[in-house]
């Protein structure tokens, strides 16, 4: 497509989406580019009255799996959970130490925020007395604060310089450090390759991570392997300064400050494999929608866009009149429950075969004719008369085909869910 | 609406055109001759009077002369669209029309019947537009190419609409805030690449000369990042970097302290005073008004912020100095006046004192210089050629 200014709604975006942007000015919007009338119209969610210069929006994020909670953090020491019930947005404000707050996380019912002078703060959401939040300290600084989707009581942090390097927290056993990463040996004068994780994804599950860099590298890690990188990209090219990331699968989706979209293929780390068009700006935030087919990104320039992370489509593009810096891309209801059965399903599977699969591969659609006829067999070895009384209960049963089918597949879902 | 009159009697004239058609251009340009030395259009062809007649009854009041000129020319159209007609049914391709009066071979007529038309031309004009101006009706701008500029969806129409509510708000906490509060004064930081020739060293000082509160000094080989810092311990306000190259200064960067942006121009076209013949000696020590003109996008109205936050922001109108940054496709030029008013206060006389230069923006990075890891509000390098094109405009 063409590198335009303008509004734009590709016809093939039809799927059931709403996008929440923070922006630099500190308005958190809500967008829905599903809505056919209009679907760049935006409502603002906070009010414009009383921003000043440090309410900036640094962090945002879900808190919990449904997605009907948003954590929104900003360069001040205030967050805000805001819930999305049947009646409307209702927010609350906790207050913090320090200042920013440069990620957010919901463990139970504790808020956890990762602040930029590399603190690790975790507050009750609901105390019966005020208390002041308990503190652990991470580093010097820190860049981003992410949690994993998938195992909710693990977090991992990450900042500049070597002693604020990727490391990941167990919420679950009084904020441990489960993990913490070492930097490639050093380069062939013997001197240390900068660090500077700039952003962490969590690949699938808790166990593997991937980190971006504004010195210019994406690394993979596993931490069950070892605590170097397993997987490294690094750029001699000038102006790949990456700043946000999101993995999902076997692809690493990174933004550079230059206003360029990559993604990379885990298995192969040596290039990009796609690159996504229409920046002007810095990219400053990804995120990637359940189904990890729309890749939703927050610009400096002042769009939000949506791609299409097969396929590199531009799908959706809206001006938002303030710098974007933290987007959500949300399913609206109606998806909700066919996305929330998937996630189970994946879930299970990863409980059987303890390995975190690749979700692009999907598994082989049951067939239920093809499952009736083995039920409907004879077993080798039974007596004649069973095997007659059997085939007259094939013959009723062709007869009833037709309705058989939805009770069937009743059974079918009941199975699943055992 | 002409060409559909003449379709209605197209039959008749089928004979004649047809044989002017076998028989070579030759005989077509005699008729033509004979046409025009006849000027009582007696011996016209049959179709094109009859056509003609209400137009000529039209005319009458004008000049005779001048009536059948006009009406040999679009005789001689008619012919043409004719043979067209006859050829190829294709009603849009047209020959191009060339004026019959060249045919003529008698010079003095010729010229003389030229210079009656031309005036003829004029006189019509005039009319159209003495009758456009007592109607009221604005010129027609034409197809320039900002008239025909893409649409920019972050264009910043009206600041005061219910609409920018957003864009007021975020007006007002911005980094330029402070300066449009007037919490502070500006003071600039001049300086260069390192070793400047002499026009770079000339054209850093006749910028100080421009920016009232500035301060030129020689890099002597420090860092961008460094001489951030250092200028902002001593209370510059921004800096504002001269690169070169072959001799020549070809950069501009701009950096606004202590949180930036930092703007990044190409500069060109670098006229210093001396170049246009002036005396630095009528620059006067006055504070000079600035005019900001043609910024009309989000982006624009930024860079325009940055530029205007480079001057003090209360001229002293008594020395009657303009410093002029107009945008125009992108490019800003940049022009420095003295203005005076005439005894009636009507008429305004300029005198330009230089330098004059254009800039045009690269890139616009959040805070101070960080060219590497820095993040980028905009950026045109390396994908210059998928945004730009004739009338896309950033500012």
């Amino acid at each position: 497509m063409k590198w335009t200014t303008a509004n734009l709604k590709h016809p093939n975006y039809t799927a059931q989406h709403e996008i929440y942007v923070g922006t630099h000015t500190g308005s958190f919007k809500q967008l829905l580019p599903a809505s056919e009338k209009a679907p760049h119209g935006q409502r603002n969610l906070s009010d414009l009255k009383d921003l000043d210069k440090e309410s900036r929006v640094t962090a945002l994020a879900f808190g919990n799996d449904a997605r009907t909670e948003i954590l929104l953090g900003r360069a001040k020491n205030i967050a805000e959970v805001h819930s999305i019930g049947e009646e409307g947005f209702s927010a609350r404000n906790v207050t913090f130490n320090s200042a920013p707050i440069v990620g957010l996380a919901r463990y139970n019912d504790k808020l956890i925020a990762g602040i930029g002078n590399g603190e690790l703060q975790s507050l009750e959401l609901d105390p019966e007395e005020e208390t002041p939040p308990v503190v652990i300290s991470t580093g010097t600084q820190m860049d981003h604060l992410r949690q994993c989707a998938q195992a909710r009581n693990i977090v991992a942090t990450g900042g500049k310089e070597r002693q604020n390097n990727l490391k990941v927290y167990d919420l679950s056993a009084d904020a441990k450090q489960i993990f913490t990463s070492k930097n490639l040996p050093n380069d062939y004068l013997q001197l240390e390759v900068p660090v500077w994780d700039s952003d962490i994804g969590f690949v699938d599950g808790p166990s593997v991570l991937a980190t971006c860099s504004r010195h210019g590298y994406v690394r993979l890690y596993d931490t069950r392997k070892q605590r170097r990188p397993v997987a490294c990209f690094a750029s001699e090219e000038h102006g790949m300064s990456f700043a946000t990331l999101v993995a999902r699968g076997n692809y690493i989706y990174t933004g550079t400050t230059m206003g360029a979209l990559k993604a990379f293929d885990t298995r192969r780390m040596k290039t990009h494999v796609h690159t996504y068009k229409g920046f002007t700006g810095g990219v400053s935030d990804l995120h990637l929608d359940p189904t990890g087919r729309f890749l939703s990104s927050a610009s400096l320039d002042r769009y939000v866009r949506v791609h299409d992370a097969d396929s590199t489509v531009l799908l959706y593009q809206c001006y938002v009149k303030s710098k974007a810096t933290k987007v959500l891309l949300r399913p609206l209801k109606e998806e909700r429950p066919e996305v929330d059965d998937e996630q189970e399903e994946e879930e299970d599977e990863e409980v059987d075969e303890l390995v975190p699969q690749k979700l692009s591969v999907k598994t082989a659609p049951v067939d239920d004719e093809y499952e009736d006829m083995f039920e409907q067999m004879p077993t080798v070895g039974d007596s004649e008369e069973e095997s007659e009384e059997q085939e007259e209960a094939t013959a009723k049963v062709e007869k009833a085909k037709q309705k058989r089918k939805g009770p069937n597949q009743s059974q079918k879902t009941k199975k699943k869910k055992v | 609406m002409i060409k559909i009159k003449r379709k209605m009697p197209a039959p008749p004239p089928v004979d004649e055109d047809s044989d002017s058609d076998s028989s070579f251009g030759e005989e077509e340009t005699l008729d033509a001759e004979i046409n025009e030395e006849v000027d009582s259009s007696d011996e016209e062809p049959s179709t094109s009077k009859r056509k003609q007649q209400p137009k000529e009854e039209d005319e009458d009041a004008g000049d005779d002369e001048d009536v059948a000129i006009k009406d040999e020319d679009e005789d001689d159209d008619d012919d043409e669209d004719d043979e067209e007609d006859d050829d190829e049914d294709d009603k849009k391709a047209r020959i191009p029309v060339f004026n019959p009066l060249s045919l003529m071979r008698n010079k003095e007529q010729r010229l003389a019947l030229y210079r009656k038309m031309k005036k003829e031309k004029h006189k019509k004009k005039m009319q159209e537009r003495r009758a456009r101006r007592k109607a009221g009706v604005p010129a027609n701008p034409g197809h320039t190419i900002e008239s025909l500029r893409e649409k920019d969806q972050t264009e910043v129409a009206n600041l005061n609409d219910s609409d920018n509510e957003e864009l007021q708000k975020e007006l007002e906490i911005d980094d330029f805030s402070t300066y449009f509060e007037r919490v502070y004064e500006p003071k600039v930081l001049i300086t260069f690449a390192d070793n400047p020739v002499t026009k770079t060293r000339k054209f850093g000082l006749e910028l100080s000369r421009i920016f009232p509160n500035a301060l030129v000094k020689i890099r002597n080989k420090a860092s961008v990042k460094k001489i951030c810092k250092s200028a902002e311990r001593e209370e510059f306000t921004d800096v504002v970097i001269i690169n070169e190259d072959r001799r020549k200064p070809n950069g501009l960067l701009v950096i606004h302290l202590p949180n930036g942006p930092t703007a990044h121009f190409k500069l060109s076209n670098v006229k210093l005073t001396s170049d246009i013949k002036r005396n630095h000696k009528e620059i006067t020590k006055h504070r000079p008004e600035v005019i900001l003109t043609n910024f009309t996008t989000r982006l624009g109205l930024t860079v325009g912020r940055m530029l205007g936050a480079l001057f003090h922001h209360d001229p002293e109108f008594k020395g009657r100095r303009a410093a002029t940054f107009h945008n125009q496709r992108d490019y800003i030029f940049f022009r420095h006046h003295r203005y005076e008013f005439s005894k009636e206060g009507k008429r305004v006389k300029l005198r330009e004192l230089g330098p004059r230069f254009t800039l045009k923006l690269r890139s616009l990075q959040e805070g101070t210089f960080d060219s590497k890891t820095g993040d980028y509000a905009w950026i045109i390098s390396n994908k210059r050629h998928a945004m730009e094109s004739r009338r896309r405009f950033f500012l």
